[in-house]
């Protein structure tokens, strides 16, 4: 009796940190997000706020939602737009163009050595301090003393192709933002497609060689549709956390009262999670940024129940990702 | 100035006071012997402040001990003296006290921020661990939200401490009828323009000299300059006419609408207001310099600090819309490629300043001034006493070193004549543009406001908005930013 007690128990023992951490770190924050967003918390009202919270003189109210959805706020439609462009652009560069890159490393290029040096050399900007890298982008892409416009200039590009400013000029600075974005972010779907790529049984390639399959056509035949699933997993992973993610639009452009405010909106690069960001840490509206933040959550939701019924995610939960 | 020279004020300072008190309470002593003496009774100056601070300080603390004020402010980085200054404050009541023989002692507790610290604040306030005094601008929300007390009753009680602020900064500290500040410093904005560049156009020294003169005057007007820097920029003497502020800061924006008419605040009604035809002025003069005349770069809003500074001191822009604190700025920061920090003597070589000038014929030439404000927080656990630091650390000589020292305005009027401040060339020259001056609203929307404005003026500037087009965004983000608190005229 005893002893199947503490069989049950055990995996809870084990898994209570986690649940703690999870409750913590994401349950709670959920919980307070949702209340807040249905309150006018704001810097103004704040210490009165601290000391009701909970209770019933905190009146709660739609209006931060009507606010968004009745495009009462001038900025949410052009935010919104931008979330778009921000969102599939960086994910096609970490889904798709990862995948190319995947099967260049892993499989065109034949010496284990050069493949090694070539996948840390995408790895580089992930293991690097995120500020650092922002302040190198910030450095390489200056209009008089970084390297990006010189380096076109000796490509060949013609000088009045190039900005005077890559920071604030539209649409160089939204190109800025899916470069440094999707630089990053590449490397994620780089590793997931290289050990599946290294895990497909070599006996399947040397057979279709031996058929007189050309290499294109083992990239195209055989590794891309063994990849369907990391592919998906990818492509769901990214597209979530593209969605929450803007913490190299803000160390880039900036956010404050005033300044790196105007300079993301007017950059064109003012996405969703930044807007949110802006409105509780620049203007002080915490229960508005709160609503905005519930919306990319419910956006979350509603493609994770997607990719679970339409490309069969709980599959991807499965041990083998490599169907062979 | 170097720093024995601020060491030596201080300590002159100090001593000066630590005698008068003595003096004064020597003087009341003997002129009233044994009589209980109440703070309206004027025996002598120094004898009823002293006895009124040393009754409140021992019925607040005790008859000993030690307490901490903590004190918190944000600037630039040569506008560490906003929370120096408070401890200067605090050295000379304690030596006040000392001398008064009460064994009580303040201490200081600073942090300095280099932007906002507003979040900073909340946190604090809501882990009851606020500071006690903080120095910052955002009166309105600071008011609304409760954070501050106001200071009415302490500023009436220590009148006599505060009789020479300027009359017109205490209308920066009052809202909704009451005082919620003590104005920490000003600043004027003036144009910064580059003598050497003048020169290497072919003005005399007397032609480059009266050109404050005359665009005082109104005989220079914005037109003249931006014709002046087309002619600079065709010679490649310069490789911009202009540069302004990367964001709103008030200049030359808000200088720009005032001078073509508008009204930014009701005056009745408090609400903020926007004045259609000033700010399509305003926009299409910013069109013209960025789009037509090519004086300003394009992509100007947003451009980073270090650019606009170093840039501006190495020469490669004829005119800047700065602040008088950047005259101290280039002094400490090291922006100029050969030179580092500059010495004054280069300042004073190769740029001026003026007043911002008419933007056409017929109109003022005008400046802003934006006071920065102490606060005392509701949190305080000693409010009168914190009140009584940041009276003691705008008092002349501290507001001298800080005036001096950051290249803001003074806020008290005896400043001019502390030697401190005469011995600055920079201030007595400056002194004449607070005649010229003008404010930004109080009103704790102002920063939608200012969101809004800079979004249409990034937008016409880089060309993607005509001034109407944007006027029209601007109208309508304002009114639903804004709401019924905007009036749009």
């Amino acid at each position: 009796m005893a002893r199947s007690i503490g069989r049950r128990l055990l995996p809870l023992l084990f898994l209570a940190p986690m649940l703690l951490m999870i409750a913590l770190a994401w349950v709670s924050p959920l919980v307070l997000t949702v209340y807040l967003g249905f309150t006018d918390l704001s810097i103004k009202n704040f210490l009165a706020f601290v000391k009701d919270f909970f209770t019933d003189k905190v009146s709660i109210t739609l209006d931060n939602f009507r606010r968004i959805f009745y495009a009462e706020d001038p900025y949410v439609g052009e935010t919104l737009r931008v979330t778009v462009l921000y969102v599939v652009s960086v994910l096609s560069i970490n889904a798709i163009y990862a995948l190319a890159l995947s099967i260049a490393i892993a499989y065109f290029t034949k010496n284990e050595l050069l493949s090694m040096i070539l996948r840390v050399t995408w790895l580089l900007p992930r293991i690097t301090p995120g500020i650092i890298y922002a302040l190198m982008w910030i450095w390489f892409i200056d209009p008089k003393y970084g390297l990006l416009n010189e380096m076109l200039r000796l490509m060949g590009v013609p000088d009045s192709w190039l900005p005077d400013s890559w920071l604030l000029r539209k649409p160089y600075s939204q190109m800025l933002m899916i470069m440094i974005n999707g630089y990053v972010g590449a490397s994620f779907g780089m590793i997931v497609y290289t050990a599946a790529i290294k895990s497909i049984p070599p006996d399947l390639v040397n057979a279709a060689l031996v058929d007189g399959a050309s290499e294109f056509q083992v990239a195209r035949r055989i590794i891309i549709p063994l990849l369907k699933w990391p592919i998906l997993f990818v492509t769901a992973w990214q597209t979530l956390s593209l969605l929450s993610s803007y913490e190299y639009i803000l160390m880039v452009w900036g956010a404050g009262s005033g300044q790196g405010y105007g300079i993301a909106r007017s950059a064109g690069v003012m996405v969703w999670s930044l807007y949110s960001y802006t409105k509780a840490f620049a203007e002080h509206l915490y229960g508005y940024a709160s609503a905005l933040s519930l919306i990319l959550v419910a956006i979350g939701l509603a493609l994770i129940i997607l990719y679970f019924k339409i490309f069969g995610f709980r599959r991807l939960m499965e041990p083998s990702r490599v169907e062979v | 100035m170097s720093r024995i020279g601020r060491a030596q004020i201080q300590t002159t300072a100090i001593a000066l006071l630590v005698v008068g008190l003595i003096i004064g309470l020597a003087v009341g002593y003997l002129v009233a012997p044994g009589k209980t003496v109440t703070e309206t009774k004027t025996v002598g100056a120094g004898e009823t402040i002293t006895t009124t601070i040393t009754k409140m300080i021992t019925e607040t603390v005790g008859a000993e001990g030690t307490i901490t004020i903590k004190a918190w402010a944000s600037g630039s980085p040569v506008d560490t003296t906003r929370v120096e200054n408070i401890k200067r404050a605090a050295e000379i009541l304690n030596q006040m006290l000392a001398a008064a023989g009460v064994n009580v002692r303040i201490e200081v507790e600073t942090q300095f921020f280099r932007g906002d610290y507003m979040d900073k604040l909340t946190a604090a306030f809501s882990a009851g661990e606020a500071p006690d005094i903080i120095a910052m601008k955002n009166l309105p929300t600071l008011a609304d939200g409760g954070y501050v007390i106001a200071l009415d009753d302490y500023v009436q009680k220590y009148w006599t401490l505060l009789e020479d602020v300027y009359p017109t900064l205490w209308n920066a500290v009052k809202y909704k009828g009451h005082i919620w500040a003590i104005p920490q410093d000003t600043e004027a904005r003036p144009l910064y323009f580059r003598k050497d560049v003048l020169r290497q156009l072919g003005w005399s020294e007397e032609e480059i000299n009266a050109l404050p003169e005359k665009i005082m005057r109104g005989e220079i007007t914005l037109q003249d300059l931006i014709q002046v820097a087309k002619q600079a920029e065709e010679q490649g003497l310069v490789e911009w006419g202009f540069y302004h502020r990367p964001n709103w800061g008030g200049t030359p924006f808000l200088i720009l609408y005032y001078q073509y008419g508008g009204v930014a605040q009701d005056p009745d009604t408090g609400k903020l207001v926007l004045d259609k035809d000033a700010a399509l002025k305003t926009l299409q003069l910013l069109y013209k310099m960025a789009q037509e005349d090519k004086v300003l770069p394009e992509t100007m809003i947003g451009t980073d600090w270090r650019t606009i500074h170093s840039d501006f001191v190495n020469g490669r822009v004829l005119f800047w819309f700065g602040g008088t604190w950047h005259w101290a700025e280039w002094q400490r920061v090291e922006y100029h490629e050969q030179l580092g920090a500059l010495p004054e003597d280069y300042e004073w070589e190769n740029i001026g300043f003026a007043l911002v000038p008419a933007p056409e014929p017929g109109l003022k030439p005008m400046t802003l001034s934006s006071p920065y404000l102490y606060y005392v927080t509701s949190q305080s656990k000693y409010p009168e006493i914190a009140f009584l630091l940041i009276v003691l650390a705008t008092s002349a000589p501290l507001d001298a070193i800080h005036a001096v020292d950051s290249g803001h305005l003074p806020v008290r009027m005896t400043t001019v004549d502390h030697p401190y401040y005469k011995k600055s060339k920079f201030h007595s020259e400056v002194a004449y543009m607070l005649e010229y001056t003008s404010f930004e609203p109080l009103h704790p929307k102002y920063t939608a406001y200012k969101e809004a404005w800079i979004t249409a003026i990034a937008k016409v500037e880089k060309g993607e908005a005509t001034p109407e087009q944007a006027l029209n965004e601007l109208v309508n983000t304002l009114q639903a930013e804004i709401g019924e608190d905007i009036i749009i005229r």
